[in-house]
């Protein structure tokens, strides 16, 4: 059982073991009610995701259908700060529940990967387990899954665990969502072999296979392997007790997907296995981002589920183009409309001719006459008022609206009158809501996406600082809370534009707005994914500068930071942008000067050429950074001695300089290796020349000597040094200076050049 | 109509759909309560309704029967009844989709144990153990107040008695056991019954080849010692899309018996109809006023075209499959539909972000599991007691039934 310590409590709900099957193993579900992600944001501040109702039951409820049915011993639900609202749930949902329902209270966990050691620390997991995320909707038959866990479990014993994985038709079917991923599978036995995951919308997006995944695959077996981009990845994953233990180890991991699954499959020393179980006929998917609320809210409504199906589970009623509704106390007009795909809860009232369809109405809600509803999302209380017109949109608790709302996410406890809003996320519905100009459906969508990057950081912290701010007026904070978003959108917009043509971005974002007016007449609504494609455009176009290597570092290297940073600075006035930025600076100094001076320590202690490449790589991994930076040091620090030796006057600047290149020369060609690097190489040199306070002509000097003697030992080629030096002759901006230096080296070269061909001849 | 003194039988129907609001208030020892939970989850979830079948529920039912009543603490006979009356609401009341056989069982239970206490009864009242004041001081259907522990005259009673007391735990319990055999020997009796209905070189069209109940029939007919050489032909719908597979199945074990054997398309069985002989339909639930519920579709248009051709339709259940209920509503609540994933399953998925191509929004997919067969289309109906005229079934159901 759990122990108790002083932040984390555990309460026990139901107590209904069965002590006659002692020996049968008992089957644990582990079950995170957070995701750690923000993707619901303006109605995920005080309400966990979990509990986000879809056709009038919250997401927990379905996750909960699907661990009955997977005749689950003890169900471990690991809840965050919102540990009251789901105890409060499950007290009062559900009478009798088939299994032992443990609440857990961990509100420190950052992550996914946290949550499982704190877990793991509690020693409350006994063997086996599934791990499953309080926002699954599935039908998949789990039995079956179970039986292939346990015999792989019982063939192979590096086994570790079992991802249960869904079909669908097509690469960009909508269930996929956000996390869509590429997994390689072995065809005889079903090994997941690779896992990397995929941003949606980038077109001809590649995957590296590293050939070294084939090695511990005997020669003569003849082995088939499908690499699959049409599974659905809803995280039900079977795992051993070597699961936690591996995330113990790696205490940096902290997603499930790309930490975890991923480091086991690419790690040499591990040899754990991972195995796929691909269902082909059942359903199951997440829901984790709008695109995939609304699909699988239609598939439900549509019986694409069954026997999950809303009349089933909600009793309700049912009528055949796909009505359903709640009997207790619903008041319906005698001339209201009805149509197909509709749920209605209870105690609602709807008017006359009123038409509704393709929606869901919450519990308790008053809905007026002469009203149009269709393909949209309205949870409970709700009063909308007579002549309102509300189409492809969501609307939280306790809102009232009158007029027209499309393509609008409404966020609870709002009050709209006389105004009609399209296109717009309603963070705010305070006294005048300037920023979101009906008219100018640009302007809403800009700040819709960019109000979703910002809040990319953790739920969590997110949560716990919104819910310090709703402790004031409600209204005022509302409003605040606005205006924030849009400065941090005016920033954000030109930072982007520093890096990216301002013409371009406009049309992309032309673009964008296209595909919103035309889907607008479509079966789906929430033209999120426009949106979010900008927002990923936008994202690369923010970080191209560098190589590709670099550029995934440095996304990773964001991300953490987001998690580590403090959420009192996050609401400062200009928002993370300025944080963000000057952090990473500060690392990439940090680094520079732990660097130099691992390098200063190298050449004066003259150490062994490998060690000091250690040290700087034990270095660069720990800061994650890249080779650019590694350079910079080894230049700096290189120069920085010629400097030492010419002011002591131990030696002239050339006998320096070839002295010091000659032993470390080398130590630059390990950290350069294409084309590109080179050029940067270069670029630093001359950088590093420059800072040195030599006098000019000791400078050219020092550098044709440099450049001379690294084209000795082969270091550099001159094809290399020539790409160079007409790119940038090109270039006008360059200081006439390095210019002149670099100058009389090229000159030697291709005078060599030339010699060497004449010679030839 | 054939409709029979349904208003006595109407109460049942009334009750069970009103239950849905009263299940929290039901509820009994907490063992008892996780027993019953238990089961009705594995019914809810556990299985997909095309593969449950009212064979195995009865069953199920039975064996949680005899366990409650083991579990059960009472200290009246009536009490004792009425918690079999609660028992009865709460699962019928639960269980969604619906599944009927539960239900019948614990009222077939709830009749033959009333019956043996009547019978108990009489017997004392005949030996004239029983002073005659107490018995009539009573209302009407207060016989078992005669067992209960009155205050005072509980000792006389008893001391008079002891020799021949009412042992009703031991009496349900072999009256569940009766039962269960029953289930298990349905296939036999109805074929002593239904034999002579099949005749030499005669056409049998099968819309229903999920049936456990028609299949042993005809294998039993193929075996049939008495007359070696009875041929026969079976067509069998294919029943897509829910049944597909067990269609298929069904006709593979006929025609490893010998039988000839032809599978249609669901839809050809109009043009097929001038030849056959009889149609035999087994089916999930027949109802007080004759009519059935039927767990494949398209059995409606079967029964219409037979009709249309006059052709006999012949329906064959066990008496477990009969139920007190009278049907209203009929649509609204037996009619299951099922997962539309089946039906639209060869169309480009609907929820593709990119390109516009396929408009699903005035596109709907159906599939109903169950069908309806009313009363006047089914000719005569077999059971393990007899045959009988759906008019007649309503006498069937008194005879059997608790339906108060």
């Amino acid at each position: 059982m759990a122990k108790k310590s002083g932040k984390s409590s555990t309460s026990v709900i139901n107590n209904s073991i069965n002590d006659n099957n002692q020996e049968e193993v008992k089957l644990q579900a582990v079950v995170l009610t957070d995701s750690y992600q923000t993707r619901f944001l303006p109605l995920t501040y005080d309400k966990p995701r979990c509990l986000m109702t879809l056709c009038n039951k919250p997401l927990l409820f379905y996750t909960l259908e699907f661990l009955k049915q997977a005749k689950i011993d003890e169900v471990i639900l690991v809840c965050g700060i919102h540990l009251k609202q789901i105890e409060a749930y499950i007290k009062n949902e559900f009478d009798w529940l088939p299994f032992k329902v443990t609440l857990i209270n961990s509100v420190e966990s950052r992550s996914i990967g946290d949550c499982i050691r704190d877990i793991d620390n509690r020693g409350i997991i006994s063997g086996d387990f599934i791990l499953v995320i309080g926002d699954l909707v599935s039908n998949l038959d789990f039995q079956k899954a179970y039986e292939f866990h346990l015999e792989k479990k019982k063939t192979d014993k590096d086994y570790i665990s079992t991802l249960c994985l869904g079909t669908c038709s097509d690469p960009s079917d909508r269930l996929r969502g956000k996390d869509a991923a590429t997994f390689m599978i072995q065809d005889d036995n079903s090994r997941c072999l690779y896992y990397q995951e995929l941003s949606n919308n980038e077109k001809g997006a590649t995957i590296d296979i590293d050939p070294d995944l084939f090695d511990d695959i005997p020669l003569n077996m003849d082995a088939d392997f499908t690499l699959r981009n049409d599974l659905v990845d809803c995280h039900v994953d079977i795992c051993t007790a070597a699961v936690p233990a591996i995330f113990q180890e790696n205490f940096d991991y902290q997603s499930l997907r790309s930490d975890f699954t991923k480091g086991v499959l690419a790690s040499d020393l591990l040899k754990k296995h991972i195995y796929a179980y691909v269902t082909e006929k059942e359903y199951c998917a997440r829901v984790e981002s709008w695109q995939t609320y609304d699909t699988v809210s239609q598939d439900l409504i549509n019986r694409t589920i069954y026997p999950l199906s809303v009349e089933n589970l909600n009793d309700y009623s049912f009528e055949m183009p796909n009505i359903y509704k709640d009997e207790r106390n619903v008041v319906l007009a005698q001339s209201c409309v009805i149509e197909k795909n509709s749920v209605i809860g209870k105690n609602t009232k709807i008017g006359n001719n009123t038409v509704i369809e393709n929606s869901v109405i919450g519990e308790n809600c008053v809905i007026g006459e002469n009203c149009v509803i269709k393909n949209s999302y309205i949870w409970d209380r709700n009063i909308i008022l007579n002549d309102s017109k509300i189409l492809h949109s969501l609307v939280a608790e306790n809102c009232r609206i009158s007029q027209t709302l499309e393509d609008c996410i409404v966020k609870k406890n709002i009050t709209i009158e006389n105004q009609s809003f399209l296109g717009v996320r309603l963070l705010s519905g305070g006294p005048n809501p300037k920023a979101y100009d009906s008219d100018s459906e640009e302007d809403g969508w800009d700040s819709d996406s960019s109000s979703d990057e910002d809040y990319s950081s953790s739920e969590e912290e997110e949560e716990d600082s919104l819910i310090a701010s709703s402790e004031d007026d409600d209204e005022d904070s509302d409003s605040d809370e606005g205006s924030d978003s849009d400065l941090d959108s005016q920033t954000k917009m030109s930072t982007f534009q520093k890096n990216l043509a301002v013409g371009e971005l406009q049309k992309k974002i032309k673009n964008s707005t296209v595909l919103l007016s035309t889907n607008a007449n479509g079966v789906y609504c929430l033209n999120e994914h426009d949106v979010n494609s900008l927002q990923y455009q936008l994202e690369e176009a923010n970080l191209s500068d560098d190589s590709i290597v670099s550029t995934s570092k440095k996304q990773k290297q964001k991300k953490k930071k987001e998690r580590t940073m403090s959420s009192t600075s996050y609401y400062t006035e200009d928002g993370e942008d300025f944080d963000e930025e000057s952090e990473e600076e500060e690392e990439e100094e940090d680094f520079l000067t732990e660097g130099i001076a691992t390098m200063d320590r190298a050449l004066e202690n003259n150490h062994d050429l490998d060690t000091a490449l250690l040290e700087l790589n034990t270095l660069r991994m720990s800061m994650n950074v890249s080779y650019h930076e590694v350079r910079i040091a080894i230049c700096t620090s290189i120069f920085k001695r010629i400097y030492n030796f010419v002011k002591t006057q131990t030696l002239p600047a050339k006998e320096a300089t070839i002295k010091v290149f000659n032993t470390w020369g080398p130590l630059l060609k390990r950290v350069t290796f294409d084309k590109e690097d080179f050029n940067d190489l270069f670029d630093t040199i001359e950088n590093s020349i420059i800072e040195q306070p030599f006098d000019i002509d000791v400078a050219s000097n020092i550098a044709f000597v440099s450049f001379n003697t690294l084209y000795n030992i082969d270091m550099i080629e001159e094809e290399h040094a020539l790409i160079w030096w007409y790119k940038n002759l090109n270039d006008e901006g360059r200081n006439a200076e390095i210019n002149m230096i670099v100058a009389k080296w090229i000159e030697w070269l291709e005078q060599d050049d030339e010699e060497s061909s004449e010679e030839e001849e | 109509m054939s409709y029979v003194d349904t208003n006595s039988f109407a109460n049942v129907g009334n009750t069970s759909s009103s239950t849905f609001k009263k299940q929290h208030e039901i509820s009994f020892e907490p063992e008892i309560n996780e027993m019953i939970n238990n089961f009705l989850q594995t019914l809810k979830t556990n299985s997909q309704p095309t593969s449950r079948s009212s064979y195995t529920v009865s069953l199920e039912t039975l064996n949680v029967l005899k366990k409650f009543i083991g579990f059960m603490k009472f200290h009246t006979t009536e009490e004792f009844m009425n918690n079999l009356k609660k028992l009865d609401l709460l699962m019928e009341g639960n269980i969604k989709p619906k599944e009927f056989c539960c239900g019948n069982m614990i009222r077939r239970v709830i009749f033959m144990l009333r019956e043996e206490i009547n019978n108990y009864n009489n017997s004392l009242k005949q030996t004239g153990d029983i002073d005659e004041d107490t018995a009539n001081s009573k209302p009407v259907g207060s016989m078992f107040d005669l067992l209960a522990r009155l205050p005072k005259e509980q000792p006389q009673v008893n001391s008079n008695t002891k020799s021949k007391k009412f042992e009703i735990r031991a009496t349900a319990i072999n009256i569940i056991r009766e039962l269960t055999d029953e289930v298990k020997n349905i296939d036999e009796q109805i074929f002593q019954i239904g034999i002579d209905l099949i005749h030499d070189n005669e056409i049998l069209l099968i819309p229903t080849p999920d049936s456990k109940t028609i299949l042993n029939f005809l294998i039993n007919v193929k075996k049939d010692k008495n007359w070696k050489k009875r041929n026969f032909t079976c067509i069998i719908t294919e029943s897509y899309p829910n049944n597909l597979q067990k269609a298929q199945k069904f006709a593979l074990k006929l025609s490893d018996l010998g039988i000839d054997t032809i599978i249609i398309p669901d839809s050809m069985v109009f043009a097929v109809m001038n030849k056959i002989g009889k149609v035999v339909i087994g089916c999930k639930q027949i109802f007080s006023n004759g009519s059935a519920i039927v767990s494949s579709t398209g059995v409606q248009t079967v029964v219409q075209c037979a009709k249309e051709f006059r052709v006999p339709i012949i329906v064959m259940a066990g008496l477990y499959k009969l139920s007190s209920i009278s049907p209203f509503d009929i649509k609204e609540n037996y009619l299951e539909v099922g997962g539309s994933k089946l039906t639209g399953n060869l169309l480009p998925k609907q929820h593709k972000v990119t390109g516009h191509e396929g408009d699903y929004s005035r596109l709907m997919m159906v599939n109903n599991i169950n069908d309806f067969i009313a009363a006047e289309f089914i000719d005569i109906i077999i059971t393990n007691t007899g045959a009988y005229s759906p008019s007649f079934m309503y006498r069937v159901v008194a005879d059997n039934y608790e339906y108060s």
